[in-house]
């Protein structure tokens, strides 16, 4: 069994290591395309059918495109950055990043290697280091328009024992639990796409062939040395469980060790929402609230505010429910509650300071639906407000 | 407070359920009083979820020591009614395929030192989810949106509040409560979420948890009981245990509690241990007490229906047994014969489903790599699922091994049917792409799995010792 797992082991090491395809299917090379998500931070950018186009400098003629990671990236992991974009003019693009270690790091000028790619070293960068947040693209004046396609991070070399270290590295998931962890539990940490399960069974089977084929008497009594590979293959998946769970019950004693029952739901994910909430709530024992309607584009988002506001009557409606129905079933007190919600564009009347205007964006057969009325309280895109009904 | 209270609380039905489920379970021999205290704290949480339940829609109010009070009668009552019909207690006798070693020999060292490996194992585990069970408020999504939602209402309300149809979400009045999803849940759980949580002040979503964990405390002193009645040695009874308790997905479910389907999991758990003893000992009382534990399925979740009917199917199969390659056979038929229905217009699953189900194939594909990505690629079940089908190929080749736990082997059997045949094949396929409902219908069936895997090495032992 030993034997067999080395030589599995060695043989599959050196498969990955010589096989480029291979390896890229193993660690996947990060790439990050226009619709990722990117944000111009200075300047001005829109989603075209190009790909994420720049075309209006800030006022100081900087153009910064920046991009969160939704899952932080090793920066020791990757060597260069390529980039590719159409109509890339001959100011300078520098590739710029936010990581654990550096506050904003800042890489040397994209070179081209034609029209449209672009690549940068980091491997000599002292600033490439930690976990990388943010990545963006900064360009110190803007003489032409230019659109982003996609963004790659080339993973460094491995030799033999490197790729050992990166596979174990990478098979220890550490930090809180995540709300799918109810429904499954990935094979690995980020960025590693093969198997653990399978990988051992195939160990398993193998050894197990290899031992019929070497033993003498092949009969149902070979079935109780035959069953421990199996017990060391559960072993070895419930060590890594184990060592999981450890971190991630570290995890909860941190966070809500010292925080009093009543306070907890404030810390981790519900934290933001419940905020609002409680603040709402100590508002709303002044007016008169008849129902409250919350309004989201996630389904997770109002169904917690839902749940946090029980007592209060709060229900949950999904965005294009409440774009095509709800200002027909309003009733006098009613409060709306709009939570990130796209299609509902919001606007403060600046000729009425307590007013706001909500536009049910998407278009019923009547026409865009508004409501206005006077903001109860307002955080970020969080919005509640009393609506009169207008048509 | 709250935990402490709760923990009394908990001790003191505990006493009643003991004795109730002594009388009902008329065995003798070693490992009788830890399976006991397994199932009778099993069954404690359930009558008393179920009776706060029945108290909340009879009276409308919150009645937390009302309902340990009828729970105590309960049992009472139900203990001096059986005590009365059951038979006499028998005694299991020990396995003809245990190898008893000298205690001194090196091979009983080894075990020795390996039973309490396992032990260790088991006891670290239930120990790490003690933080997010004790410090963690309401986190999984169902039970934000079902079963903490109500027992929250309630308690903030002070009294049973009914939730009305969700198309009435935009209509309803002020002081009506809609509910989000279309089935109607049982409240059987929500009812002892209240109750756990009627202990302290006000809502704070903490508390609830302690149910998880002890659910999950319970069932390994069940399964190391019922090992230890059968007449297995200690470590394989704690193997048992530890196999089952080491899933991942059993970890995720109890220390993010608020899901249903461990529970679910469990009662299936209670029947196929009480089965492969009725099957031991032929015994009355035991057949009794398994059907009765069935009647909990529906009241934990709508999903408990199915394996309610699984369930008495395959108390059909243990008294007319037919082998096991005919059992294979006659559920190919059974497939075919519902796709055939399918093909002359009939929706055999729509219609036992009550509609929330149908026949669809469309997704088929996508939804058969969803499974094969649960099973047998991701984290969630370590190896059960290779072990499973190893076991049933096993069984296949050696269908007089099965003869001892008919029930369990038929659950199994009809349960993976269930899970990797029809569900691809419904409007359930999409969760199984998504990955949103496959693992949580594993879970429910997940005890019997772990449990028809060691029969299947025992059935080894026991003919090894016989021939």
């Amino acid at each position: 069994m030993v034997i067999t797992g080395i030589a599995l082991w060695i043989g599959w090491s050196w498969w990955v290591l010589s096989d480029s395809e291979a390896y890229r299917d193993i660690f996947p090379v990060p790439e990050f395309g226009a619709e990722a998500g990117w944000q111009a931070i200075e300047g001005q950018a829109r989603m075209t059918s190009e790909g994420f186009e720049v075309f209006r400098p800030g006022t100081r003629g900087r153009v910064f495109i920046s991009l969160e990671l939704l899952q932080p990236l090793r920066a020791r992991d990757f060597r260069a950055i390529e980039v590719s974009v159409s109509g890339a003019s001959q100011v300078p693009i520098y590739p710029i990043w936010s990581s654990s270690d550096v506050y904003l790091g800042t890489g040397a000028p994209i070179e081209w290697r034609s029209v449209s790619e672009g690549r940068v070293s980091m491997d000599t960068n002292p600033e490439w280091r930690g976990d990388i947040f943010f990545i963006g693209l900064e360009q110190l004046g803007l003489d032409s328009p230019w659109a982003l396609h996609n963004i790659r991070f080339i993973p460094i070399q491995l030799d033999f024992w490197s790729l050992q270290r990166r596979v174990l590295e990478r098979m220890w998931v550490k930090g809180a639990w995540g709300h799918g962890a109810i429904n499954f539990t990935y094979p690995a940490g980020y960025g590693l796409s093969i198997s653990p399960v399978l990988g051992l069974m195939i160990w398993v089977l193998i050894s197990t062939l290899v031992f019929i084929f070497l033993s003498k008497e092949r009969s149902f009594k070979m079935l109780p040395l035959l069953l421990v590979p199996w017990l060391m293959v559960w072993l070895i998946l419930d060590l890594r469980w184990q060592v999981e769970l450890l971190d991630k019950a570290r995890h909860t004693w941190d966070v809500f060790g010292s925080v009093p029952a009543e306070d907890r739901s404030l810390h981790e994910f519900d934290g933001e929402i419940v905020q609002f909430l409680r603040e709402f709530r100590a508002l709303s024992d002044e007016l008169t609230v008849n129902r409250i309607f919350v309004v989201s584009d996630t389904a997770d988002l109002r169904m917690r505010a839902r749940y946090h506001l029980a007592d209060l009557n709060a229900r949950a409606v999904a965005t294009p429910v409440a774009v095509s129905t709800l200002p027909d079933h309003l009733q006098p007190d009613d409060v709306v509650m709009v939570l990130n919600a796209r299609k509902v564009r919001m606007q403060e009347r600046p000729s009425s300071s307590n007013q706001v205007k909500a536009t049910w964006a998407s278009m019923t057969q009547r026409g865009q639906s508004v409501m206005s009325g006077p903001l109860i309280m307002k955080s970020g895109e969080l919005w509640v407000f009393k609506p009169q009904q207008e048509r | 407070m709250t935990f402490s209270i709760t923990l009394v609380k908990l001790a003191l039905i505990l006493v009643p359920s003991y004795w109730l489920c002594r009388q009902s379970v008329p065995l003798d021999g070693p490992g009788r009083r830890v399976f006991l205290f397994g199932l009778s704290g099993i069954v404690s949480m359930l009558l008393l979820g179920a009776i706060m339940w029945a108290l909340l829609v009879t009276t409308g109010q919150i009645l937390p020591w009302v309902a340990v009070m009828v729970l105590i009668f309960v049992c009472l009552i139900l203990g001096f009614v059986i005590k009365r019909i059951r038979g006499d207690a028998c005694a299991l006798s020990p396995e003809v395929g245990q190898k008893h070693d000298a205690p001194s020999s090196p091979q009983a060292r080894l075990l020795a030192v390996l039973t309490w490996v396992l032990a260790g194992l088991i006891v670290l585990r239930l120990g790490t989810w003690l933080p997010d069970v004790l410090l963690r408020p309401v986190f999984g999504w169902d039970a934000w949106i079902v079963w903490a939602y109500e027992a929250r209402l309630w308690l903030e309300q002070g009294r049973f509040v009914p939730l009305l149809e969700p198309d009435m979400n935009l209509m309803a009045g002020r002081d009506e409560w809609v509910r989000s999803n279309t089935a109607l849940y049982p409240r059987l759980l929500p009812a002892l979420m209240l109750w756990v949580a009627s202990a302290g002040d006000a809502w704070t979503g903490v508390g609830p948890g302690l149910l998880w964990w002890m659910v999950c405390f319970y069932s390994v002193f069940l399964l190391v009981g019922t090992f230890k009645l059968l007449g297995y040695a200690p470590i394989w009874s704690l193997l048992l245990a530890y196999v089952w308790i080491s899933l991942p997905m059993v970890s995720a479910h109890a220390s993010l509690y608020g899901y249903a389907d461990l529970w679910v999991g469990v009662v299936l758990g209670m029947f196929a241990c009480l089965m492969v003893l009725q099957e031991r000992t032929e015994s009355r009382a035991l057949l009794w007490l398994a059907v009765l534990i069935l009647l909990f399925l529906p009241m934990i979740k709508v999903e408990g229906f199915y394996w309610l009917i699984i369930c008495l199917f395959s108390l059909l199969l243990r008294f007319y047994w037919l082998g096991l390659r005919k059992i294979v056979g006659l559920a190919v038929l059974g497939i075919g014969f519902v796709l055939m229905l399918w093909v002359i217009g009939f929706d055999l699953i729509n219609w036992a489903t009550a509609g929330r189900l149908s026949l669809r194939f469309d997704d088929l594909q996508l939804a058969m790599a969803g499974l094969i990505r649960h099973t047998f690629y991701w984290y969630d079940w370590h190896v059960l699922f290779y072990a499973v089908v190893a076991a049933f190929l096993i069984a296949l080749i050696r269908p007089m091994w099965v003869i001892r736990f008919r029930a369990v082997t038929a659950v199994c059997l009809l349960g993976l049917i269930l899970l990797g045949l029809f569900l691809p094949m419904t409007g359930a396929g999409d969760w199984l792409d998504q990955g949103t409902l496959f693992s949580r219908v594993s879970l429910q069936l997940s005890m019997v799995l772990v449990m028809f895997g060691l029969l299947i090495i025992q059935a080894f032992w026991g003919e090894q010792d016989c021939g």
